[in-house]
């Protein structure tokens, strides 16, 4: 490589098998994936400090997202443990639309969350933490592979695979208002820019993508008597399923004991806030021209809002509280990139704010991120073995993104370094199955955060049943430890026993009468099979479980999950009888090396987009934008044809 | 129930597009990735012909040089043509032997004899046009009556696909608002309100069931309106049938299936395809009938559009008139069948009956002009510009598709299942709907729908 004559001479400090740079959410998910595969991996971060920092919210879970946090979980990940740890407040989002979409969040304790993502690395043997700034990759002398990393201040790793997980630092560049312009990767912290350049001479695409943050505030400046007052849900969630390694963290009765709950406030962004940001637009960093790039869609900065919602008159505004030991709020809802003593201004203008002590100013960034499509399945960069891109630089926002690819990076980079065959999660088993698919496939526009709408198996990809799917696949490539595969085979098969009693015992009218009324329901004639009675609306299995005086040994979450199944059986069969109907035609292959470019009978846009996408299945053809059904067919002709296939058809 | 091979989608086709007989001319259709390379070595100079412009040229045999017919050509260029390959049409003599001839010539110069519907299957593959408009095609080939003309032209212009396409759009919206409630549980903008999804489900529905009520149209398009003609013996209810077929075009002499003693001819009467049925000869056993001593066939009066009752006898054309309304709920009309009888009492008005003679001809417009109104009145709403369920196919999916729409709106009226896991009903109607135009299992319905075509289309 160009630039290498100064180290050339140095040995490698240490010779691992996979290095991962960067220690966020996704950085910290990849080191932990390659150790639980029993790899030996470095973790390089320039602070330490900062490892596990929740650089925007602080808050882990909601929709969808609360799926791929218990995802993460169930592959050995720590993101859920962390968050037990940590939470200051718990909700679950959209009770009223169905036990299939619940989505847990944590807002958490910044502090605490990461203090606890460090001690949970650290229990690791294998996993090594470094502190240092990734100058450059060095290489194999055509280029094509990668060989491990150098700092800046001169130190060497040698790797068989390397994981970048960025974020936003690579040439990270701060907004404050349309004048004041920091180079940083975050608020404080400097930027990467020797990497940037090195990838992009390596012939990566690249591009720019913007984010940002709300002003934080002194809670002492708040009048509360304003406010409306959040309180934590009272019923304790896990994320994790988990806490035998912390098992004084269950009190006699076996509840979780989580930190301290806190309330979060709730005001909003009226006329007057709409005023100074209408009067001082042309001061936004993201309005005046300053930045050109793309920001998210799904979480608008206020200038957005009221720009695209003039007619709205209310904005949402939540305090969170950053942490126990501080009285700092973060103001979500107000994300900015307005000058500061704008900022102060709207702040002013919200309900409850009117004296408020701004602590820090929000801002905006501009990162460069690499057009995810030069990926594969696993995440490896297609030109570049040995290295692999996750979390925030594939384009996406949000911590349980980053998180979700940080552990199929890992996992798949451990795999490669110690020569096993890799792991690709299919949409139907999973949120991350689904993010990886759309990235690698789709590509990016706008920052890629999950929604349940992106899936087509909102139904049966649950919150609560992740362990089933996913942790078998974590216990086959060994990352789970024998009494965590004991932990996981004795939560499945309560879910189980659960079903087995529900089917095969009865619950007598007298034992279910005072539920029944309760729900409203009519009484029983006769003596009925729970799982039947499970079935009418409003009544919960583990209800009917204490009237019938059966299963009170089995683990509340299990008999949750098995009342889902019960439930909505039918349903969650039509589902996956559409998922069967995918896989078969996804599971139809396609030649990554078809010449689609001599494919007349494809519309030209069909060509250009399959030669960019080279699909490996139908299934991701199908999910191309501008590859019509008519593409798709003829696609499918000409691949029964080039195996020989007859196809039948019914007339 | 049977297997087809899937035929080969890149190599290049031929077929008589023409139907078989004497005929001035026929035209023998190549389509193709090698249609040009293949004409080059049947047709004269082919490679000078210009596109899209008729030619006369000389065919021969590619061995030998056998001068076949000096026949008119004309070439296109994929993605411009029907299929949306490299097409030649050759517009050669008609008749049993050049035909032939000439396709054999192609046949031996590269070209495969092309399978039943395969030019209009290559053309659904190649994005030229959606399925149904693809039966369209069968359709306007098929039509029988200037009416299923007209409603085949609508189709294949892609009416039935917009609003095909219009009501899975309006059900996708639909299940996109619940995604966006679902999706987005703390957003500024209020939650979705409950009577909106509500309503836009019964919208919907509605639309459905306005589809469905068109299919009686399209199953008349297909088997012509059933128009039957009864009364007492010796009425003149055939020289009356003979009469009507005499005057109008006789489309088809035979009609499979029916019996012996019902005679059934296919005309067209003022624009409508009718199903003329007499049924002399025919006695049979409901009370009424048997009182009234009406010839007229049971089986036919239940599916009857029209029912004409023929009275000769002043007598009858008194009985017929009051007891119409019991003997059939079908619209109906009197008919006095020989006008050169004296004219009936004045306890009938003239109105309600329609004098005609078949001897004569007299009255027959009119007699033609009340049918072609009563059918107005019965299909008249649903063969206008709208859209037409025109086949078994369109009424399933249709019907599946309001299925899961009533069971959605019941599930979200009681919230239970709740809306995340009733959602799978709008998204089932959808897909019943997108499968309708074509657009998913793409393979499974192309195999059904074109084993119907017959070859060159």
């Amino acid at each position: 490589m160009a630039g290498a004559p100064k180290s050339h001479h140095m040995s490698n400090e240490l010779d691992l098998d996979v290095i991962v740079v960067g220690a966020g959410h996704a950085g910290t998910e990849a080191a932990v994936a390659c150790a639980r595969l029993g790899a030996r991996v470095a973790l390089i971060t320039s602070a330490l400090e900062t490892i596990g920092q929740m650089s925007c919210n602080p808050a882990i879970g909601g929709v969808a997202k609360g799926t791929v946090a218990r995802e993460v979980d169930a592959l050995g990940g720590i993101m859920g443990r962390a968050t037990d740890l940590a939470t200051l407040q718990f909700r679950m989002l959209n009770r009223s639309k169905g036990p299939a979409v619940w989505a847990p969040r944590s807002q958490c304790d910044r502090g605490l969350y990461r203090r606890a993502v460090r001690s949970l690395l650290e229990q690791h043997p294998t996993l090594h933490t470094v502190q240092g700034t990734v100058a450059r990759l060095l290489m194999d002398s055509k280029g094509m592979q990668v060989l491990g990393v150098e700092t800046l201040e001169g130190r060497r790793f040698g790797a068989r695979a390397v994981v970048i997980t960025a974020g936003t630092f690579l040439r990270g560049r701060i907004h404050i208002g349309s004048d004041t312009q920091i180079a940083g990767g975050r608020a404080g912290d400097p930027p990467a820019t020797h990497l940037a350049q090195q990838l992009e001479q390596l012939g990566l695409t690249v591009s720019r993508f913007k984010t940002g943050t709300p002003p934080r505030i002194d809670g002492r400046s708040v009048d509360y008597s304003r406010l409306e007052r959040q309180e934590s849900e009272v019923e304790a969630f896990d994320f994790s399923w988990s806490h035998f390694w912390n098992a004084q963290r269950r009190d006699v009765h076996g509840k979780t004991r989580h930190p301290e709950q806190m309330p979060c406030w709730i005001t909003f962004a009226g006329r007057e806030v709409k005023q100074v940001v209408q009067k001082n637009i042309d001061q936004s960093a993201m309005y005046s021209g300053a930045i050109a790039s793309r920001g998210p869609r799904y979480c608008p900065s206020i200038e957005d809002k009221i720009v695209k919602f003039p007619d709205v008159d209310r904005h949402q505004i939540f305090l969170e509280p950053e942490g126990h030991d501080t009285t700092e709020l973060y103001v979500n809802g107000l994300s900015t990139s307005l000058p500061a003593a704008i900022q102060l201004e709207f702040l002013h203008a919200v309900p409850g704010l009117e004296h408020a002590l701004m602590t820090r100013a929000g801002y905006a960034i501009e990162y460069d991120y690499y057009p995810p499509t030069q990926l594969d399945s696993t995440l490896q960069v297609k030109s570049l073995g040995g290295l692999f891109f996750a979390g925030q630089i594939n384009g996406t926002t949000g911590y349980e993104e980053a998180a979700g690819q940080g552990a199929i990076a890992g996992i798949n980079a451990g795999l490669r370094a110690l020569g096993r065959p890799s792991l690709v999660l299919g949409r139907e088993t999973s949120y991350i199955g689904v993010l990886i698919d759309d990235l690698v496939t789709r590509g990016v526009d706008e920052p890629y955060r999950l929604f349940t709408s992106r899936s087509e198996f909102r139904l049966t990809v649950r919150q609560d049943n992740a362990l089933r799917r996913l942790a078998p696949k974590a216990i086959e490539l060994g990352m789970l430890r024998d009494p965590e595969v004991a932990a996981v085979d004795g939560r499945l098969s309560d879910e189980s026993e659960s079903i087995t009693i529900a089917r095969q015992t009865s619950v007598r009218p007298s034992e279910a009468d005072a539920l029944l009324k309760l729900a409203g329901a009519s009484p029983l004639p006769h003596a009925v099979r729970i799982a039947e009675v499970a079935k009418r609306q409003g009544i919960s299995l583990s209800d009917l479980f204490a009237a019938a005086g059966v299963g009170s040994i089995l683990s509340r979450e299990a008999v949750m999950t098995a009342e889902l199944e019960i439930k909505y059986a039918g349903y969650f069969e039509r589902e996956r009888i559409q998922a069967d109907k995918l896989r078969r035609m996804g599971h139809l292959a396609l030649d990554p090396e078809l010449a689609y470019g001599e494919m007349r009978s494809l519309s030209y846009e069909a060509r250009q987009k399959l030669l960019a996408a080279r699909p490996l299945t139908i299934a991701q053809a199908s999910r191309i934008p501008g590859v019509s059904p008519s593409d798709l067919q003829n696609l499918v002709l000409e691949t029964h044809r080039r195996n020989g296939l007859s196809q039948t058809c019914q007339d | 129930m049977s297997t087809l091979p899937l035929p080969r989608a890149d190599d290049t086709i031929v077929a008589i597009a023409t139907a078989p007989g004497r005929g001035a001319i026929a035209v023998v259709r190549m389509s193709g990735p090698d249609a040009t390379r293949i004409a080059e070595r049947v047709i004269a100079d082919f490679s000078a012909i210009a596109l899209r412009v008729a030619h006369l040229a000389s065919i021969r045999h590619p061995t030998g040089d056998t001068l076949l017919d000096h026949a008119l050509v004309t070439r296109f260029q994929g993605p411009r043509s029907y299929t949306g390959e490299d097409v030649v049409e050759v517009s050669v003599h008609g008749g049993a032997v050049v035909p032939a001839l000439v396709l054999s010539a192609l046949i031996s110069a590269g070209a495969r004899q092309a399978l039943p519907g395969e030019f209009t299957r290559r053309a659904v593959a190649n994005g030229r046009m959606d399925l149904l408009q693809a039966e369209a095609v069968a359709d306007l080939v098929d039509a029988r009556s200037r009416m299923a003309h007209r409603v085949a032209i609508g189709q294949l212009d892609g009416g039935l696909s917009h609003r095909t396409a219009e009501l899975r759009d309006a059900i996708l919206n639909l299940e996109a608002l619940i995604a966006y409630d679902i999706d987005f549980p703390e957003e500024d903008q209020s939650l979705v309100d409950r009577a909106r999804v509500a309503n836009g489900v019964t919208r919907a529905i509605d639309a459905l069931d306005d589809l469905l009520a068109t299919g009686d149209a399209g199953e008349m398009l297909h088997h012509g309106a059933l128009v039957v003609i009864g009364g007492a013996p010796n009425a003149g209810k055939s020289s009356l049938f003979n009469a009507l077929i005499g005057r109008q075009r006789a489309i088809v002499t035979n009609i499979p299936g029916t019996t012996r003693d019902a005679i059934e001819m296919l005309v067209e009467i003022r624009g409508w395809p009718v199903r003329l049925v007499d049924t002399a000869g025919l006695r049979e056993s409901t009370d009424i009938v048997e009182r009234l001593g009406i010839e007229i066939s049971e089986r036919y009066l239940a599916d009857a559009d029209v029912v004409l009752l023929c009275a000769e006898s002043l007598d009858e054309l008194v009985v017929l008139s009051r007891r119409a309304d019991d003997l059939t709920s079908a619209p109906h009309l009197v008919l006095q069948t020989k006008s050169d009888l004296p004219r009936p009492s004045r306890q009938l008005e003239a109105k309600e009956y329609v004098p005609v003679s078949a001897l004569t001809g007299d009255g027959l417009d009119d007699l033609t002009e009340k049918i072609s109104s009563l059918l107005s009145e019965r299909f008249g709403a649903a063969v206008g510009e709208a859209p037409l369920l025109t086949r078994e196919r369109h009424r399933q999916a249709v019907t599946a598709a309001r299925m899961e729409l009533l069971a959605f709106r019941e599930a979200w009226a009681n919230n239970d299942p709740p809306s995340s896991v009733a959602s799978i009903h709008l998204r089932e109607a959808a897909h019943h709907l997108a499968e309708l135009i074509g657009s998913v299992d793409v393979e499974d319905i192309l195999g059904r729908v074109f084993s119907t075509f017959c070859v060159g289309k």
